[in-house]
């Protein structure tokens, strides 16, 4: 199938995995138009999620997080433009502005602009030298920061803060972790919550609840001092803040699209001017799962918003509709958690052999919400299809072991041929013969 | 033209006998309930004594099935980190273990079911053609191994190569062609 045409120019914005998807999904849709892609960093598109893992340890390089590798866009006849910043759309006129002045005129649009660390908002926070981790020039200042470090505090105790204090005291740092509410990781209930600090604690991270940050200073060591609103203080060589992130709205905004805590999009990716998409960390997008709208961070969902992005561009219609999922690296343990699970009034465990492999099942009634499983990820991908597929689950099947989730769900036909063998010809005498003529 | 390397499967001469099984789990130390190759019955199912037909009329062949290296490898493009790539100058999908998250994402979206997981980690698995072993003009551990020489490993954009002279005199095809992927195990009639 061929979509669009071939004076038709399409102007991706945006570094991360929803860029690369969008152009890939496109590509594969068809779609035989112009593509160029705008990017402010000097990288191609890459992953961010081992910013705060695998490539914080200094075991990776650049290239290793690239989502895909260059001779990807030469393929996909992408005009590549890195070090670029869009700073206007004039939807009018329909080109894309960018800081060097040059004017990229386009036919369609594509927004996938992500987000950027929350900052943190006390006294005297301009003098202090803080770091946060959203790019690739965060995580190497960070890690140069970190050759004269002994001593971390890590303020926010979410996915950013726990995944660095895992990476960090496994190198011998000395971690203080500051978390503002009564457990870590708000979103996935605090029996997780608990097992998760507990791992933190038992590999020498030390961990401070209802720690909310009044004051910041430098030290006379060149370090910073945390002053709790409770008084405390703490002190470390380097401070790390991750307390969230807030999506990249302004261009959109400013272009006169829709925006209430991103980019309103639609199940299809578009936006408010339906020659506009937009994909991944800066959208707000229904759930039809769920029935609400939802502003994701997650790979999961730039990915496949992605490439509903994409199909969109090129003239197909593949609607965004699935059980959002997200998983975190720490230690030797593997979180992935599916659905969402807020508004969940029962909660149950499903054990295994092991102490340290189980998964929780939070449901509404009768109705499967999510599931978070540690270090089982064959109920994680079960699960997933499960929500998928709207299959219903019973909390009674959920905390049952014994029970092959997997039985509910349709076996893929493995062994097809899509035409028949022709029949084989008749054979010449008997198939056996026995003895000596 | 760059090489496409793809396996041709005799299945007039598989007898299901899983000697590929086998040495593909010696050769790539693949672990109790995981797999990179299968073989399976005309159904499907890895059972293999269940002929179709009816009394004297019955047929039965084996499929050996493992991952058909796909020109659109539909793993390739569902990974979310760029585990699974297709090598530019082979044709061979490849996996990076280290980048695998677990997320079954290449499982859902692989026709072939040619991908299995770790039990505690969840990362993904599969057949390479034996990478390691082709980069040395070597062929595939399953290929040397098979005892009816039912399995064939090369170039098939080659003409000269021994698959490309087998598609062109024997009547082949490729499973669920009609996926688009564009499979690369080519299986001889039965």
């Amino acid at each position: 199938m061929v979509a669009g045409n071939l004076r038709e120019r399409t102007v991706v914005i945006g570094g991360g995995q929803a860029a690369g998807q969008i152009i890939e999904a496109a590509r594969k849709g068809g779609y035989v138009g112009d593509m160029s892609l705008v990017c402010d960093e000097s990288l191609l598109p890459y992953q961010r999620p081992p910013l705060s893992k695998q490539y914080l340890k200094g075991d990776r390089s650049r290239d290793w997080l690239l989502y895909r590798f260059p001779e990807f866009y030469k393929k996909c006849d992408v005009d590549v433009h890195l070090g670029r910043r869009a700073v206007e759309i004039d939807r009018n006129v329909g080109f894309v502005l960018l800081d060097d002045g040059e004017r990229l005129p386009y036919d369609k649009l594509a927004l996938a602009i992500g987000a950027r660390s929350r900052r943190i908002d006390v006294p005297s926070v301009e003098t202090v030298p803080l770091y946060y981790i959203r790019s690739l020039v965060d995580s190497e200042r960070l890690s140069a920061a970190l050759q004269n470090a002994k001593k971390i505090v890590i303020i926010g105790g979410g996915f950013i803060g726990l995944e660095t204090a895992a990476a960090l005291v496994q190198q011998d740092f000395e971690i203080v972790l500051l978390v503002s509410g009564s457990q870590v990781l708000p979103t996935v209930g605090p029996k997780i919550a608990d097992f998760l600090m507990d791992q933190h604690l038992a590999h020498g991270v030390t961990v401070v609840l209802n720690a909310n940050v009044a004051k910041l200073d430098r030290t006379t060591q060149n370090g910073v001092a945390v002053t709790l609103d409770d008084g405390r203080t703490l002190d470390g060589d380097v401070a790390i803040v991750g307390i969230g992130a807030i999506p990249n709205v302004e261009l959109a905004k400013n272009a006169g699209l829709e925006c209430d805590d991103g980019i309103l999009v639609d199940a299809l990716a578009r936006t408010s001017d339906h020659r506009i998409v937009a994909a991944g960390d800066c959208t707000n997008h229904p759930n039809l799962h769920l029935g609400l709208r939802l502003r994701l961070e997650t790979v999961h969902n730039a990915v496949e918003q992605g490439r509903t992005a994409g199909c969109t561009i090129a003239g197909l219609e593949h609607p965004y509709i699935q059980s959002p999922w997200v998983w975190s690296d720490q230690y030797n343990i593997r979180l992935q958690s599916v659905g969402v699970a807020s508004g969940y009034d029962l909660s149950v465990r499903r054990l295994s052999a092991h102490q340290d492999r189980y998964s929780e099942f939070l449901f509404r009634g009768d109705r499967l919400l999510a599931a978070i499983c540690i270090n089982q990820p064959q109920i994680f991908g079960a699960v997933r299809r499960i929500l998928n597929g709207r299959i219903p689950l019973a909390p009674s099947e959920a905390v049952d072991a014994s029970f092959d989730l997997t039985k509910l769900l349709e076996r893929a036909q493995t062994v097809v041929f899509d035409h028949p063998w022709p029949p084989r010809p008749p054979r010449r005498g008997p198939a056996l013969i026995w003895g000596f003529d | 033209m760059s090489a496409q390397m793809g396996f041709v499967i005799d299945l007039k001469r598989c007898i299901g006998c899983d000697t590929c099984v086998i040495a593909c789990k010696v050769e790539h130390n693949v672990t109790t309930g995981r797999f990179r190759l299968k073989v399976l019955d005309s159904h499907g199912e890895q059972v293999f004594e269940k002929p179709v037909g009816n009394f004297p009329n019955l047929s039965q062949y084996w499929v050996p099935t493992m991952c058909h290296h796909c020109v659109e490898a539909p793993c390739a493009s569902a990974c979310p980190t760029n585990t699974l790539w297709r090598r530019d100058d082979d044709g061979i999908v490849m996996l990076d273990v280290d980048k695998c998250i677990g997320c079954q994402r290449c499982a859902e979206a692989c026709p072939y079911d040619a991908i299995s997981f770790d039990e505690v980690d969840g990362s993904a698995d599969k057949c390479s053609a034996c990478a390691h072993r082709i980069a040395g003009d070597g062929r595939p551990a399953c290929a040397v191994v098979c005892p009816t020489r039912a399995i064939h490993f090369g170039d098939v954009n080659d003409p000269e190569s021994k698959v490309s002279k087998l598609l062109a005199s024997r009547v082949h095809q490729v499973l669920a062609e009609g996926k688009g992927a564009k499979p690369q195990i080519y299986y001889l009639e039965p």
